[in-house]
């Protein structure tokens, strides 16, 4: 009986140790995605049953919350997408309307992507947001990393169910598997390159596959990135936005 | 004295039950000519609407385009259009080919309503449909000013959005690549479309707008091309067929197009059946009149046969009966269903209430217009009918005993 006793409180103490651990690495992992400020050159490599088409953009940003990118590509040439604490905003040089998006439109492919404008969503506190539980320490392409499951607290979120591999060392985000509500595999993301930039490990250039489109894969590169440099708070403005 | 004057004078020995008879061959007739009448409007409407709206006489599109049509297939566009036009331009009888762009797009607006932007070529507009004749307030579409974004909008689609010329509309499109795109147009002019589909839906915009907004360079969702001579549009298309790549291109005649065209031959086809049944009902007159004939004239036909009249030619006197009661039957009816049609293609025929909700190609108002050839094969089809059932009861007098008869009486 006492055995048991043991068994049971070391096994608690374990749980508290591990809870504390995921939260550690998830803020680690937070912590690797945020810089003060950004600026980077993109190019969107987009590939599916109509051929491949590549879309060069330069993303901004500031903070958590604040991103804009702007396409340079030619077909895309001055569009652009303004991403605020909670709203996202379209912005087409031959219309005189700005496009704020809501609702199902959210959903829409990012010029024809795997990528929709709902995961450009976000920008709150991970463990708010969703439980986490540590699974295994797992290799993913020879790296070590920690695989967490995270299931949404509640449902107005794009993927209600997510699995991290996020690199046990540099805690960038070396895999993962996006579900929908039911367990359907929605989405694979893995990164393919990282770069040291200002002490952190940054995935530069990661594929992004919608599983449930037939024979399509999307992959973005930054071919540059400064961090924390100044940029104009305004940038992020709906004013700046058509100008 | 012939059996023609005999069965021509029993036709008016009971008047009123003849004229009973006559009357009800005649509604059956006016009502089958008017149904005819409706759906040769229908079809003319649609036929005319489908050649200058929908696919000229005959459509070039891309194969795949036109397989996935539901999912608006942008990507499966007809590339080098003009390269494509010059080549189809240079086959003997055909007149114009009219290169277009046409996207679903919905209003950047609350309302988020659904339209069609189709970018027309300017320098062949004109010619392909005579389009400055459907404006109805503002002007057409200037060529050589498609750098201002200017559009001329279909008067039901205007209605629907409440706005008039001056007024601006930001579209929201797909492009060939799955993305978005969108642009803001000042409307110009303001046309009206005999189709209901056509009127509450388009924005006619010069090609290079639609080219921008859809980023289809240089391509155009579809090729409709006019012959020269109707007779000739199956030799044509064979011609057309020929001059394109056949696993790249779909080219189709205006009839097979449109399901509302297959749904109104079905139509046509149904009325032949709803004629039939109402001829035989019309008919039904005829042979109570027939039937009530034999069995109040045994004596006379017992009386003919015994002075020596075959019973096969008494037999005649009574189906000639019938006959002539059809034919004034059906003359009277035709007669009157014509004078309704002509009333009718004057006043026009409005079917908006009743086809509200609903998509055809074919306007609300219809103008149906006597058909000669309708009405002769109508005029064929109820004396046919109309003998076929009287036939029957007339075989009885074959099977009769003169003295049978004159006993029995």
């Amino acid at each position: 009986m006492r055995k048991l006793l043991v068994l049971i409180v070391a096994a608690m103490v374990g749980i508290a140790a591990f809870g504390q651990d995921v939260d550690a690495i998830v803020d680690a992992y937070s912590e690797n995605l945020v810089f003060e400020t950004s600026r980077g050159e993109a190019e969107m490599l987009v590939k599916n049953q109509y051929g491949e088409r590549t879309i060069r953009m330069i993303i901004h940003t500031m903070g958590k919350a604040d991103v804009l990118v702007e396409y340079t590509s030619r077909a895309e040439q001055g569009q652009k997408i303004l991403r605020s604490e909670n709203d996202i905003y379209l912005y087409y040089p031959d219309a005189s309307e700005i496009v704020r998006l809501q609702g199902a439109a959210l959903r829409q492919s990012l010029q024809g992507s795997d990528v929709s404008y709902e995961d450009l969503t976000g920008g709150k506190k991970l463990q708010d947001t969703y439980d986490i539980d540590y699974i295994s320490m797992e290799g993913v392409e020879g790296f070590d990393t920690h695989r967490l499951m995270f299931v949404a607290k509640s449902r107005d979120v794009p993927y209600p169910r997510q699995e991290l591999w996020i690199d046990a060392e540099t805690y960038v985000l070396r895999k993962s598997k996006l579900y929908s509500l039911s367990g359907r595999l929605i989405k694979e993301v893995k990164t393919l390159e990282t770069r040291l930039i200002a002490g952190k490990t940054v995935a530069t250039k990661v594929s992004i596959v919608d599983v449930l489109k037939k024979d399509t894969e999307t992959v973005l590169t930054y071919t540059s990135l400064e961090v924390d440099i100044e940029l104009d708070r305004n940038l992020f403005s709906l004013e700046e936005l058509t100008f | 004295m012939t059996i023609v004057t005999l069965a021509w004078r029993n036709v008016w020995r009971n008047k009123k039950r003849s004229i009973l008879s006559f009357s009800s061959v005649a509604c059956s007739c006016i009502v089958i000519t008017l149904l005819f009448g409706l759906i040769t409007a229908m079809s003319e409407d649609l036929e005319t609407n489908l050649k200058t709206h929908v696919s000229g006489d005959i459509r070039v599109r891309n194969k795949q385009f036109q397989e996935h049509e539901h999912l608006n297939p942008l990507p499966y566009f007809v590339p080098n259009r003009n390269e494509i036009r010059s080549v189809i331009e240079n086959i003997d009888g055909v007149t114009v080919v009219f290169p277009r762009i046409v996207l679903p797009v919905v209003l950047l607006q609350d309302s988020q309503e659904g339209f069609v932007i189709e970018g027309v070529d300017l320098t062949r507009n004109e010619k392909f449909r005579d389009f400055s004749s459907l404006l109805i307030e503002g002007n057409s579409l200037a060529e050589g000013f498609e750098d201002s974004l200017e559009g001329v909008i279909a008067e039901g689609l205007a209605r629907k959005l409440q706005v008039g010329v001056g007024d601006t509309i930001t579209a929201l499109s797909g492009t060939v690549y799955r993305s978005s795109n969108a642009m803001t147009f000042t409307i110009v002019g303001i046309a009206w479309f005999s189709s209901p589909e056509i009127n509450q839906t388009r924005l006619i915009v010069p090609i290079s707008h639609a080219e921008r907004l859809s980023m289809m360079t240089g391509g155009a969702t579809e090729l409709l091309i006019n012959v020269e001579n109707e007779k000739n549009i199956d030799q044509v298309t064979g011609l057309v067929t020929s001059s394109l790549d056949p696993m790249l291109f779909e080219v189709q005649k205006w009839d097979e197009v449109s399901s509302t065209s297959v749904m109104l031959n079905f139509a046509a086809f149904t009325y032949t059946i709803i004629a039939f049944v109402f001829f035989l009902l019309g008919s039904v007159a005829i042979v109570n009149t027939v039937v009530m004939s034999i069995f109040e004239r045994k004596l006379e036909i017992g009386l003919l046969g015994s002075l020596g009249m075959r019973t096969k030619k008494i037999r005649n006197i009574f189906f000639l009966e019938s006959i002539f009661i059809s034919v004034i039957g059906s003359c009277i009816g035709l007669l009157l269903g014509v004078i309704m049609i002509m009333v009718l293609s004057i006043t026009g025929l409005n079917l908006g209430g009743q086809m509200q909700g609903m998509s055809f190609e074919f306007g609300n108002v219809l103008y149906p217009r006597p058909n000669l050839v309708v009405i002769l094969g109508l005029f064929l089809y109820s004396l046919s009918v109309s003998a076929l059932a009287t036939y029957i009861p007339t075989r009885k007098i074959v099977n009769m005993q003169p003295v049978d008869a004159l006993r029995e009486e």
